[in-house]
């Protein structure tokens, strides 16, 4: 089910309202609507996969119980390995298999021994990548003794399947999410009021900005060798707000919608275009992925501590792995590599870390330097994207030749001006971002508490109507395919 | 809760109440100004139609002449623009229905109810029967907001009052075109063979063809059953059951259907898919729809 169809917004009131009228029942029973409520979620999209994630969980919450009553370290090991094995080796199978096989085959062809082994026919479930990389979490923390394994199986299968944040994260650890299944929630006006606030400002960013953006730049991608510069430029700015306004409006919902239920999901997008540096845009960008990296992956590697050498090695292995986890595609895996070279430099001066707090973050406007700092960042990122929406390497390359194909064609207004209407769209919503970047999305404390309620409503109410009328063709959500 | 509730709710039912406002306010006025329409006295005869006839007569080249095919248009709409041209005031004498084998297959039932009505339906909704539109929008209920939004848009386009308040004009764009066995396939395949095999005969499409017959009749209408030419290859690819039925059909009307000499074998004179005609092919076959004798008056009005 898609956050943005009538499916959804008829299945989110009846589950909120059961929800709340089952409070008095206990919390046993609101766990087991949620549970439910979330298979049906899931299997709407298709039923068949409800049982990986169905064995996913009873594998978890078996290896969880069985490594907290053991205390012997190779046993505990062993059973870690078995949890990362069957984890893992279902997420190689369903995404990544095809992939090394295609690269078998062309390796051997390319000594002249073709193997010629077919393709299998696999699809890829939806969220796999999300609800492994949450369950992985799991174990390795009850490994780690940061977390006692739980004993209810409806709480931990409600924590792997949460419907809000199943399919396209934010990925939640059990430390964070796995309590508030097993604690009394109470309804909050507050947070209620704005988790909606929070839906509404997810949908704009992806029925409004997404799928707005989405019809240019298919066109564009997929015309891009006939097309010149000024057009591929505006392809790949296009898809830079094309991508966030998808995936951050999805964890927008998700964590607006989780407050209904009386929630509290971890924040996954911090303005990231605002970022004056590389390093401060990946604290900005899918944070929920990049500190599980960070503390699943980059620490244990040693982080950024030791030689040179093992640094720029724990920066590239991040990064790249990063990339892979997008998809099977060297295109990922170049997006991660290039992401390692514009980061390192800022690792070896140590300054990765200096541009903590959003920008501006005491006044209204920023300095010429820091717009200079970030518009060069997001120069840097719009240049990666390209790679990370091109179908191959040779798209991709290709496509960066072709921005520089008539290089007049730049300063021809008319180009840009056929899509005046989305460019006027685009400033609405970046002045809406700048103007609420100090909140926890740009609704969040975009109005002062003096502001008239009047002015208020009003305000949302326009952004209802813009969501009306420029509600493009559907669009399926971009990281569903991760 | 109760005031979560309260408040959420009053802020839904007002954004519901606006767009439901904008919406019904925009529909009136196009309902308005299609009524107050008048089609210009030099038009005599009006084509209507799908895009086979929308593409095939260049109605610039004949003075009297009037083009209103619409791609995708089913009889069941052919029917309601016609009743709506006819409510305005006109001196139209003659109409021309194209009549071709794929009219007769139910592939194009999905233009009325089906998943492609939103975006067929948006253009002909405002003089469509109150009855009708109901069914219509209940039945997209899950595309309601994009099909409002285009019945909106339609409104504003007819609120121009240089676009005519009817949908449906001569245009074919494509030059230098010619027949390929490929496309040809696919269109049959399209049009004549669905899941579970060869399609039904359409009902719904049968019934309006009468129905706008009994309704030129009616007007005191000159009434005519026209087929755009289809490529010979692509005609000997239509299954035997359309083309005893499509026999069967002219036969019946044949006093009103007419034969228009062309020569189908020639493959730039068609689209890809061997369906349609290129400009080329449509210069040719309205070259020969003029020669016809039942355009004598017309040819005498347009010299005087």
């Amino acid at each position: 089910m898609l956050f943005n169809t009538i499916d959804f917004a008829i299945f989110l009131p009846i589950v909120f309202g059961l929800y709340w009228l089952l409070k008095k029942t206990g919390i046993r029973a609101q766990n087991l609507l949620l549970l439910l409520s979330s298979y049906f979620f899931y299997g709407w999209w298709d039923w068949r996969f409800l049982g990986l994630i169905l064995f996913s969980t009873i594998v978890d919450f078996t290896i969880g119980i069985y490594l907290e009553k053991t205390s012997e370290k190779h046993h505990r090991l062993g059973l870690l390995i078995a949890s990362l094995s069957i984890n893992l080796g279902l997420l190689f199978f369903f995404k990544y298999f095809n992939f090394f096989l295609d690269n078998l085959n062309n390796a051997f062809e390319f000594f002249g021994e073709p193997i010629g082994i077919r393709a299998a026919q696999i699809v890829l479930p939806v969220g796999i990548s999300f609800y492994t990389f949450q369950t992985l979490s799991y174990t390795i923390d009850i490994y780690r003794k940061k977390i006692n394994a739980s004993k209810d199986l409806i709480v931990f299968a409600s924590f792997v399947s949460f419907f809000p944040q199943l399919v396209a994260g934010p990925i939640e650890r059990a430390s964070h999410l796995l309590p508030q299944f097993e604690r009394e929630r109470k309804f909050d006006y507050v947070s209620a009021i704005s988790g909606l606030r929070q839906i509404l400002w997810g949908l704009f960013k992806k029925v409004v900005i997404a799928d707005n953006c989405a019809r240019v730049v298919n066109s564009i991608f997929s015309n891009h060798s006939e097309l010149d510069g000024s057009h591929l430029f505006i392809g790949a700015l296009f898809f830079t707000f094309q991508i966030y306004g998808d995936f951050s409006g999805y964890s927008d919902i998700a964590i607006g919608t989780s407050r209904l239920f009386g929630f509290d999901l971890m924040k996954n997008f911090s303005f990231p275009y605002f970022s004056r540096d590389i390093a401060e845009f990946w604290r900005r960008w899918h944070i929920s992925l990049s500190t599980w990296f960070r503390d699943y992956l980059y620490i244990p590697l040693g982080g950024s501590r030791g030689s040179l050498g093992k640094k720029i090695r724990n920066t590239f292995i991040i990064f790249i792995v990063s990339g892979f986890w997008h998809g099977a595609n060297w295109t990922f895996i170049v997006w991660g590599a290039l992401n390692a070279v514009y980061f390192l430099p800022l690792l070896l001066r140590e300054k990765n870390r200096i541009n903590m707090n959003i920008v501006a973050h005491d006044r209204k406007y920023p300095t010429l330097k820091e717009l200079a700092a970030m518009l060069l960042t997001f120069s840097l990122t719009i240049f990666t994207w390209i790679f990370f929406r091109s179908e191959n390497l040779g798209e991709a390359l290709s496509y960066i030749s072709g921005l520089f194909r008539n290089p007049h064609s730049y300063f021809e207004l008319g180009i840009y001006l056929k899509h005046y209407q989305l460019f006027l769209l685009l400033f609405f919503f970046l002045l809406i971002e700048w103007m609420g970047r100090k909140g926890e999305f740009a609704l969040d404390r975009l109005f002062s508490a003096r502001s008239h309620y009047a002015f208020r409503f009003s305000f949302y109410q326009l952004i209802v109507l813009l969501i009306y009328w420029f509600n493009a063709e559907q669009q399926t959500f971009i990281y569903f395919q991760f | 809760m109760k005031s979560f509730l309260l408040k959420t709710t009053s802020f839904l039912a007002l954004s519901f109440l606006l767009i439901a406002l904008i919406f019904f306010l925009f529909l009136r006025s196009s309902k308005e100004i299609s009524k107050k329409h008048t089609l210009p006295s030099e038009y005599k005869v009006l084509f209507i139609g799908d895009s086979h006839i929308q593409n095939a007569i260049i109605d610039s080249l004949c003075p009297g002449f009037l083009n209103m095919g619409k791609n995708s248009e089913t009889y069941y709409y052919s029917y309601h623009k016609l009743k709506a041209i006819l409510d305005t005031e006109n001196k139209l004498e003659r109409v021309l229905l194209s009549f071709d084998y794929h009219n007769l297959s139910d592939y194009s039932d999905a233009f009325f109810l089906g998943e492609k009505s939103p975006v067929i339906s948006s253009e002909y909704f405002h003089f469509l029967p109150k009855k009708y539109q109901i069914q219509l929008l209940a039945s997209n209920w899950k595309k309601l907001p994009t099909f409002t939004r285009q019945i909106i848009k339609e409104s504003t386009r007819i609120a121009d009052r240089s676009n005519r308040p009817f949908p449906g004009k001569f245009r074919n764009d494509f030059f230098r075109t010619q027949a390929e066995d490929s496309s040809i396939q696919k269109r049959i395949k399209t049009q004549f063979y669905g899941k579970k095999g060869l399609n039904d005969f359409s009902l719904f499409n049968l019934n309006y063809l009468d129905s706008i017959r009994l309704l030129c009749q009616k007007e005191e209408l000159h009434f005519n059953l026209i087929q755009a030419p289809v490529y010979s290859d692509y005609l000997d690819l239509i299954p035997e059951e359309f083309i005893e039925k499509y026999q069967s059909i002219t036969h019946k009307f044949h006093k009103e259907t007419l034969v228009v000499p062309f020569d189908s074998t020639t493959k730039s004179f068609f689209l890809p898919d061997g369906d349609h005609l290129s400009y080329e092919g449509a210069e040719v076959f309205t070259e020969q729809v003029l020669n016809l004798d039942v355009f004598n008056c017309t040819k005498n009005i347009s010299t005087n």
